[in-house]
């Protein structure tokens, strides 16, 4: 036996769920408003289906709950008779099939999910109008005519269907709050205590086949606001050594201002990954210690110097961003198309150099900078490149290739808006 | 009898070199004649070089081999010098290579670099150390180009050093000199164009073998 809660009020399914999970473990969400529970277990436990009824109604009641309830010998008959009866419906077997019978046939409809929609309109054109003028068709037409799914749908008309409960788990908390007896001063004593939550949060996430993508901290202090912070993991995390590391970093470069009595760590899950490498390709180092070698390494020289660069699209000189990680995916095809010719590079100063020009008939003929001093013995140029008038990022400029007598070439530029020479890079 | 015994087994032999994983050597065409079976994995390699010499370009050249095979890489870039567009011209799968810039510090670069190594995995890492002070550069202790070499045995990373002065020169297992010889310049109606250079490298530790030659086009 099954009993179904349905309100016409789509805000009320937490509520509904609450009610059914205070009589049964096994729920069925099969809509926003809609639950489906069994209620099999409670006959020993309460008594007949009327008694059940009531006990249901009393509980809602009292819990102000206005909603439908139905009691059928399965979940999809409970359902239609839940959405399309008020108050308690509370049906035999044979009653039951008399009580589904006055339905429209749209109604079964609103059930069966896999059913395609058109066949409703294949039925009206038949000629049928109620559950019950589908339930009184033979069986053998029916298949002859729409397979397997005319059946399904007569059985469902029947209320003859029998199928199991689809549950949906309760939701795990990742989320875990600790009151201290004594407040904290050193972060020894503290990670101490981080490592003991995260672990527990971490097996909870490995239970749920998830991982962390952002940890949330909250650290109540003693007479200051509490100081709170969130880390977003580039890859997904549920290794709680790991965390827990990232965590250190980040504390030990911005640590809370007074000692801590409360924390709170909560944890946002997501899908854990799940990568198949390939023999054939070259190792890679795991995503977990590539994630926290570079978070150790911008703890030495800032976060926003370790990255992987993305160019920007735009043609404006050493335009480009950093991001977090580099493409830790196995996507080489082969045979490797390796490069053979051999490129000159070009080595940037950044901030460009600011220079001294000496020009004669319009060309460069001595160049001093800081450190770069020489008189320039050829020269090919200029070339004048200009982009984003439309913004602050807006530039003009004329650039030349030279080389100095001290052995070296050059790239430096003319900012055409302040006239000022630059020294871009050196080719090397 | 037992001298005679023991030559024979198979069993007493030391167990060195055989049982030693040996790693696939990164294969490099242009550098062949220097590195005729690839260059060994596990090793570090110094390249020395004024400006313009191209030791960059054969930085990026080796970078952009490793890059291509999938292997993730890593710049650790003394003076911030790194120029992504023209590492892209050069090869280099941008989205392979892990950069960190040490805004001049020396001491920031060498600790960086000791971390990616012991973080393991890595194809290529390029400690490049041009243009830093001659001065600051001899301050570090001679162990720690030891103390790399060490973390470098049995693993699969090449490690590029890239000077103007060689320091590392002691411990790398192979060290190059670029010169540059000649530059190419192609007139045209309107004017010049620089169209690349011509680099020769020295192999420091043979000194008896020719320098090979190398045409470094311009991007």
């Amino acid at each position: 036996m099954y009993a179904c809660l349905h309100s016409a009020n789509e805000a009320s399914g937490p509520p509904l769920r609450e009610l059914a999970n205070s009589f049964s473990s096994q729920v069925e969400q099969t809509s926003e408003n809609t639950v489906v529970f069994s209620i099999l277990p409670l006959r020993k436990l309460i008594g007949s289906p009327y008694q059940i009824a009531s006990e249901i109604s009393r509980e809602g009641n009292e819990r102000r709950l206005r909603a439908n309830l139905a009691i059928a010998s399965n979940p999809d008959s409970a359902v239609l008779l839940a959405r399309h009866f008020p108050g308690v419906t509370l049906t035999t077997k044979a009653l039951e099939r008399e009580r589904l019978g006055l339905l429209p046939l749209s109604a079964l409809f609103s059930v069966a999910d896999r059913v395609a929609p058109s066949l409703l309109n294949v039925l009206d054109h038949w000629g049928l109008k109620t559950i019950e003028e589908l339930a009184i068709l033979p069986e053998n037409g029916v298949v002859e005519r729409f397979g397997e799914t005319g059946v399904y749908l007569r059985n469902l008309a029947r209320g003859e269907v029998h199928r199991p409960l689809y549950l949906s788990p309760a939701p795990v908390p990742y989320e875990e709050h600790l009151q201290l007896e004594h407040s904290l001063e050193l972060l020894e004593p503290l990670l101490f205590l981080f490592g003991r939550v995260l672990t527990k949060l971490c097996d909870r996430l490995r239970s749920q086949s998830q991982a962390a993508r952002r940890i949330v901290t909250e650290l109540n202090l003693e007479d200051h606001e509490p100081y709170h912070f969130e880390l977003e993991f580039p890859i997904v995390l549920n290794d709680s050594r790991t965390i827990l590391k990232l965590l250190q970093l980040h504390l030990e470069r911005h640590p809370p201002k007074a000692p801590i009595v409360a924390f709170i760590l909560r944890i946002e899950p997501t899908e854990s990954r799940h990568l198949q490498d390939c023999m054939f390709l070259p190792t890679m180092p795991t995503p977990e210690k590539l994630h926290l070698t570079l978070a150790r390494i911008a703890v030495l020289v800032g976060k926003e110097n370790v990255g992987t660069p993305a160019l920007l699209g735009t043609h404006r000189p050493d335009a480009f961003e950093m991001q977090a990680l580099p493409k830790l995916d196995n996507d080489v095809s082969f045979p490797v198309d390796t490069p053979s010719v051999l490129h000159l590079a070009l080595r940037l100063f950044r901030p460009a150099l600011p220079a001294q020009v000496r020009l004669v008939e319009f060309a460069p003929r001595n160049v001093t900078a800081p450190g770069v001093r020489g008189k320039v013995l050829q020269y090919a140029g200029p070339w004048k490149t200009s982009g984003e008038w439309w913004t602050s990022t807006f530039w003009c400029r004329e650039e030349w290739d030279i080389a100095l007598d001290n052995g070296a070439l050059y790239r430096i530029y003319q900012d055409l808006q302040s006239s000022s020479w630059h020294i871009f890079g050196v080719y090397d | 009898m037992a001298k005679h015994l023991l030559s024979q087994s198979n069993a007493f032999r030391s167990p060195k070199k055989d049982q030693e994983p040996r790693l696939t050597a990164l294969e490099c065409s242009s550098l062949r004649r220097l590195f005729p079976e690839g260059i060994n994995r596990g090793n570090m390699l110094s390249l020395q070089g004024g400006f313009s010499s191209g030791q960059t370009a054969v930085c990026q050249h080796i970078l952009s081999l490793a890059t291509a095979h999938g292997e993730i890489c890593a710049v650790i870039d003394l003076n911030n010098s790194f120029y992504p567009e023209i590492a892209l011209a050069a090869g280099i799968r941008l989205d392979r290579v892990v950069w960190i810039r040490c805004q001049k510090n020396v001491k920031h670069a060498l600790r960086a670099c000791d971390l990616l190594l012991h973080a393991g995995g890595f194809g290529v890492i390029n400690l490049d150390l041009c243009g830093a002070h001659q001065r600051e550069l001899s301050r570090v202790p001679f162990s720690y180009w030891y103390r790399l070499s060490k973390a470098l045995k049995q693993t699969p990373t090449i490690l590029l050093v890239s000077e103007h002065e060689g320091q590392a020169l002691s411990r790398c297992q192979h060290s190059l000199r670029t010169t540059l010889q000649v530059k190419h310049w192609t007139e045209t109606g309107l004017g010049d164009i620089f169209t690349g250079t011509e680099i020769h490298i020295f192999a420091e530790k043979r000194p008896w073998s020719m320098p090979l030659s190398l045409l470094l086009k311009r991007g």
